[in-house]
């Protein structure tokens, strides 16, 4: 999904994750260490359609966890935010994939991102797998 | 049982929704409440010219009027704002049937529409002169929400033809301004030429609304009226809400369902 769209755009961050939480009968306490990890709680107040791309992909990822995942599918997430957003998102994969133990598939083009996270690597070209690590 | 349990928590959870977003919209609201308000002025008056007992037999169609455009018009308003706000992907993706998630979405507006109607109901016997008794109060509730239910097909089918034809506003429009003139809102059927009295008395509404005022008006509950809608909705209900799930499947697949 297009991580720019997807929730109510006049209900603050706050809200939109508080009405996700009761669709999926969870407390916003269950996902506040997401929250706090991503630092997310400064932005609780603003309406969605005016947070910067890096919060809205922040969000995206808070709304995935609400799910209580056991695989997420992440497609070029980090290719429209900051550096140091990047790192957030990089330091949460790597807490989801070790202490929570969620499978990961993440897309990208950028192989330094790649090499740093990931345990398997799948390289596809035309169509086809043509390296598999 | 689970089923009924996820109902009520999609409808609290989008009830949630709307309070916040109604926050957001408290101008809106008012002047919603001042058109109403404004609009049987207009009525109370133009009546006067005919006499007073025209304009309660006018402000019991008016009443049910409001309550059929409501349910007409609410699912197809939910889903036209999902699209506008491009959510739609997003509660679609949500582990319910889609149609489960509208129409929570729609009882959830419901409960709103309520409080709309004891204020509609409330400067009616303030204003303009409506007597009603406390057992009239409690019948008005059970038929609004018996109207809500016979016309869940109709809502259904609009919300259909929404999403596949686009932009249906106006042809919703004209459909229930058609259905309210036929059905008798403004004027008695029996004014109507013979070939339109035809088509009323084809129309479930003509009979809903038959029985409203003679159970207001002249205390006659005459339940027989009700058999013809009833039957009706019962039919088109499995109808239209197998029509709606062909459409969402293609334009689902289509990728068309966004678009508004």
């Amino acid at each position: 999904m297009n991580t720019e769209y997807g929730f109510y755009p006049q209900l603050t961050l706050k809200e939109n994750l508080i009405f996700f939480c009761k669709v999926y009968s969870k407390s916003i306490d269950e996902i506040y260490p997401f929250i706090d990890k991503l630092n997310l709680q400064n932005f609780f107040n603003i309406p969605f359609s005016l947070l910067s791309s890096g919060i809205k992909t922040r969000l995206w990822i808070v709304y995935s966890l609400i799910k209580n995942p056991k695989i997420i599918l992440i497609d070029e997430l980090t290719k429209s935010v900051d550096f140091e957003t990047k790192q957030m998102i990089y330091e949460l994969i790597k807490e989801l994939k070790t202490k929570y133990g969620l499978t990961i598939l993440f897309v990208s083009h950028d192989l330094t991102e790649i090499n740093s996270l990931c345990d398997h690597l799948i390289k596809i070209e035309n169509h086809k797998f043509v390296e598999i690590k | 049982m689970n089923l009924i349990k996820n109902i009520i928590k999609l409808i609290y959870s989008f009830l949630y929704k709307d309070v916040k977003t109604l926050n957001y919209y408290k101008f809106h609201s008012i002047i919603k409440f001042l058109f109403s308000f404004v609009q049987i002025v207009i009525f109370y008056y133009l009546c006067s010219i005919v006499s007073k007992e025209y304009f309660k037999f006018l402000f019991f169609g008016l009443f049910f009027s409001k309550i059929f455009f409501f349910t007409a018009t609410t699912l197809t308003e939910t889903i036209k704002q999902e699209q506008f706000s491009q959510t739609i992907y997003n509660i679609f993706s949500l582990p319910y049937h889609e149609l489960m998630i509208l129409t929570s979405s729609f009882f959830a507006k419901t409960i709103f529409f309520f409080f709309e109607l004891i204020i509609f109901i409330l400067c009616s016997v303030l204003f303009f002169n409506i007597k009603l008794s406390f057992f009239n109060i409690i019948f008005l509730f059970f038929y609004t929400i018996y109207i809500i239910l016979a016309f869940l097909c109709y809502t259904i089918s609009l919300c259909s033809i929404t999403v596949l034809i686009k932009k249906s506003e106006h042809f919703i429009y004209l459909l229930n301004s058609l259905i309210d003139i036929l059905s008798g809102v403004y004027f008695p059927t029996t004014v109507l030429p013979k070939i339109l009295q035809h088509i009323s008395f084809c129309l479930p509404t003509t009979y809903i609304l038959l029985f409203l005022r003679n159970a207001v008006l002249y205390s006659k509950y005459n339940l027989t009226l009700l058999i013809y809608p009833t039957i009706i909705g019962i039919i088109f209900l499995p109808i239209s809400i197998l029509f709606f799930n062909i459409i969402l499947k293609k334009l689902l697949r289509d990728g068309r369902i966004a678009m508004y």
